[in-house]
């Protein structure tokens, strides 16, 4: 009786001191869930962007360093929001000469070439260990990287690229880092310390870790010397949360103030009050199929006309429609279409080789022989038609979408099987066993320069699927070494026509926002930046909407 | 007595040491490892090895066991792959967390089921029993995320009178005691709705079954009074199996509050656990099934030692 008498107390207690209403003005503090806008849920677990490689710690990293290039919505170079103020190329694109904006480290200390170098120096030291080797020619292309005073820095290569490319996709990885406070350390010591908050003390983006609690959430502080918008909100805070579910919860409750509405939700979502929807800009990528050109089983992947019949035989626009509620982007080649800075004047046209033609797709196996068998199944040479699509457990918008798929392929008289297995196993076997899988569904993030080299190169470094074709390794050497977006476009065409991958529609991601909070909009940029300080705070609308939960 | 420990004792550390090579060998059994997690869809066969290289996976499997029963033997649970922390640190705040979460749990579990079996055996087959058997029967077979949500819709969400998540409201600075234990209210009404439902049944079928037997006739014949003889007889001995119980469910305690814990965002070692598996981080999954283990262990001794007091005839000897 007396334990019931002390539980009696303790729930008292809670009711009694558990004020929702808050001693600090709430609405000084935005609580959202890790990296909302981007993708589903997920924790922040290390703050250094040359380690680890998940979009909700380059997120936070972005927030907390301000990169050399920042893209904007057009997903062109943004210099008023970059380190970098001007970039210059000579020697046919051999040599760049990198002008810094002044800036200032959080401590004071001014942002110098000399940071750009260490990061330079830091990245060579990782070799494969940073998590960006390979992209954009860093570090095998860079001769060198020297200072040429405090703000101007020039980075040589061993061949001359495509301005374009090596500024976007290779320049952009430079983002100065702090010599002076990391200067003593060892690469381990880098490892150890990245995800302790006191070791990003120094920082010169928008924001400063105020607080990093492991699993539970991370908050931040404005960065009073950061020069540019500054966050109306004095406390920001991720709050980690496990599910989507949680997460639609948690707005409902009050308890955030942004979220991801996932799909499946949405009709749950819209009745939530006190909040409204906010479509994001789509991400720069696409989804898409991988398929298996090196086991023999499914030999028949490198017969062009079934990757067309297959590419032919899925319905994008049902599909957004469908899973998304109309919230999506067909996507028939390699490069997003939205922007569309980088499309070629055909698929600007949408003039795409193959798209959704269930008729054509019957036509293409025909004509390539291949026969239906008395299931409707097409077989050639005694090989059927026939095989298992892996598809990421854990998110039931992947599986959904390979489920809607299935009719139209069969249509066409092509088997495919699902299997769910989880992310890390379904990596490791793309990887380690090139003769077992068959085919697998992922999305894939672009560059911000939409070349191929890292995918469809022949021994490119994501190149998992052992595609090979002289031609498209010739057309994607071109669009990252010729000046001009020309070698791009004939890039694209030919991709979007002989079909590395089965592309896939792009998903746009809807929130929830609760009243008060403006500029989510302006969240994020498809190339992946997270700009959470240029949210925007009405206090009137904010105050009334806490009013609402903590009545 | 000392010899009896010292029996126990070697017994359970040899269970705690099987369960970890088993744990051992079955989390490095599937294919994939913490680089991929580490590095995403961005992972290579150059960037896995030479992260493997240095978080020391590339030398043979039986090689690494050796190395991590040394560390352990040093007081050193090693570190986190993906948390880049040394486990213990990790486990810590987890680890406090969930003591105080199933703690709580468990007393309101075991006060309740005391007091629900108590009326269930006196008032065994009237409406007073019925009731109670609903309740067991329903919430029996109810799964824990189910009851966690529909808490969180009705309390939070519909009436906005307790937190929906977490373990502190984020949105304060220096969050007090008063919002820590706010957002237990719901994770320990979920948990312990769950678990009085199992406990009380077996509690008040021993509170019936102590009614009917001799000595509480000749307590009865005697003058003594009901409630003395519930109180101080009955309760007594009817304690025996609910604590016998109480010990043999602390796996399954911890084990069935992952998904409590992830329905309420709770920050505790079963959904640490959860997680760290998913991603693949040997050292912490290898560190929780040893602490679980312990616990477990620690469990099952606590309730000989409490039964043995209660009833001097239950001997270890």
């Amino acid at each position: 009786m007396q334990r019931i008498n002390i539980m009696a107390t303790l729930l008292a207690t809670a009711l009694a001191t558990h004020n929702p209403a808050h001693a600090e003005d709430p609405c000084d503090t935005l609580v959202i869930p890790p990296g909302a806008g981007i993708s589903g849920p997920s924790d922040v677990t290390a703050l250094n962007f040359l380690l680890a490689n998940s979009q909700m710690n380059e997120a936070v990293a972005g927030m907390l360093f301000t990169g050399l290039i920042n893209m904007d919505k057009t997903d062109q170079i943004d210099y008023a929001h970059s380190i970098a103020s001007k970039i210059e190329d000579f020697d046919n694109g051999t040599r760049y000469r990198v002008t810094m904006h002044p800036w200032l480290w959080s401590d004071g200390k001014p942002v110098t070439s000399d940071d750009v170098l260490f990061t330079w120096e830091t990245i060579e030291k990782l070799g494969d260990n940073y998590v960006a080797a390979g992209e954009g020619g860093i570090p095998d292309l860079v001769a060198n990287v020297k200072a040429l005073n405090s703000e101007q820095f020039e980075v040589t290569l061993k061949s001359p690229a495509n301005p374009l490319w090596f500024e976007l996709n290779g320049l952009g990885q430079l983002t100065p880092l702090p010599r002076h406070a990391w200067g003593n350390f060892t690469a381990d010591q880098l490892y150890e310390n990245q995800s302790d908050p006191k070791f990003f003390s120094v920082v010169d983006g928008p924001f400063r870790i105020e607080n990093f609690v492991m699993g539970r959430s991370i908050s931040f502080v404005p960065n009073p010397r950061y020069p540019l918008e500054q966050t109306p909100f004095k406390r920001m805070v991720f709050k980690f949360v496990n599910s989507d579910g949680a997460e639609l919860q948690g707005i409902a409750a009050g308890e955030l103030d942004l979220a991801n509405l996932p799909h499946e939700a949405f009709k749950a979502g819209n009745s939530v009050a006190n909040s409204h929807l906010v479509p994001m800009a789509p991400p720069f990528g696409y989804g898409y199929i991988g398929l298996n050109f090196k086991n023999p089983k499914v030999a028949f992947f490198n017969d062009l006309a079934v990757r067309q019949a297959i590419q032919d035989s899925i319905d994008e626009k049902t599909m957004i429609a469908a899973l998304w509620h109309g919230y999506g982007v067909e996507v028939y080649g390699p490069v997003p279409p939205v922007p569309p800075t980088f499309l070629s004047p055909e698929a600007k046209a949408g003039k795409f080789p193959i798209g959704y033609d269930p008729a054509k797709a019957i036509a293409l196996l025909n004509q390539a022989g291949y026969v239906p068998g008395p299931d409707g199944i097409r077989a050639k040479n005694g090989v059927r038609l026939e095989f298992t699509l892996i598809v990421p457990s854990g998110t039931s918008t992947s599986l959904m979408m390979a489920q809607m798929m299935q009719p139209g392929l069969r249509s066409s008289g092509i088997l495919m099987h699902i299997q769910q297995e989880d992310f890390n196993q379904m990596w490791a076997s793309l990887i380690r066993h090139l003769s077992t899988w068959q085919a697998y569904t992922l999305v894939w993030s672009t560059s911000p320069y939409p070349s191929g080299e890292t995918i469809f190169n022949t021994g490119g470094a994501f190149n998992f699927t052992g595609y090979s074709d002289p031609e498209m390794d010739r057309l994607i050497a071109d669009s990252a070494s010729k000046p001009g977006l020309e070698a791009l476009y004939k890039y694209q065409d030919y991709a979007s026509e002989h079909l590395p991958y089965i592309f896939l529609p792009d998903t746009v991601n809807t929130m929830l926002v609760r009243n008060g909070i403006g500029g989510p909009d302006r969240l994020i940029t498809p190339a992946g930046g997270y700009n959470p300080q240029l949210l925007t705070l009405n206090r009137k609308a904010c105050h009334a909407a806490h009013a609402f939960h903590a009545r | 007595m000392l010899r009896t420990l010292f029996t126990r004792g070697s017994a359970s550390f040899l269970s705690i040491a099987l369960l970890i090579t088993m744990v051992f060998i079955m989390a490095h059994l599937p294919p994939g490892g913490p680089a991929f997690s580490i590095l995403g869809v961005k992972a290579t066969p150059a960037s896995v090895a030479a992260i493997n290289s240095r978080l020391g996976l590339s030398i043979p499997l039986w090689q690494q066991y050796l190395i991590w029963w040394g560390h352990l033997l040093t007081g050193n649970l090693g570190n986190s792959y993906l948390l880049n922390r040394p486990v213990a640190q990790i486990l810590g705040s987890y680890f406090v967390n969930t003591i105080a979460f199933y703690t709580i749990s468990i007393l309101v579990s075991v006060a309740a089921s005391i007091g629900l079996g108590l009326v269930q055996g006196v008032y065994y087959g009237r409406w007073p029993a019925r009731v109670i058997d609903f309740y067991q029967l329903a919430f029996y077979a109810l799964p824990g995320f189910l009851v966690g949500t529909v808490l969180i819709m009705f309390f939070s969400v519909r009436l906005g009178w307790l937190p929906a998540s977490g373990i502190v409201d984020v949105r304060d600075i220096s969050p007090g005691i008063g919002s820590f234990a706010a957002h237990l209210v719901l994770p320990v009404t979920t948990v312990a709705l769950l678990t009085t439902a199992s406990l009380s049944r077996y509690f008040g079928e021993a509170v019936h079954e102590e009614l009917g037997k001799e000595y509480v006739r000749t307590a009865a014949a005697k003058g003594v009074s009901f409630s003395a003889i519930l109180f101080k007889h009955v309760l007594r001995n009817a304690l025996r199996p609910l604590i016998t119980i109480l010990g043999l469910s602390f796996p399954y305690i911890f084990t069935g509050g992952v998904t409590v814990e992830t329905v309420f965002d709770y920050p505790g070692l079963g959904w640490l656990m959860w997680r760290s598996a998913l991603e693949r981080d040997y050292p912490v999954v290898i560190a929780i099934v040893l602490i679980i283990g312990v616990l477990t262990v620690l469990g099952n001794f606590l309730a000989d030692v409490v039964n043995g007091l209660l009833d001097p005839r239950a001997s270890y000897e």
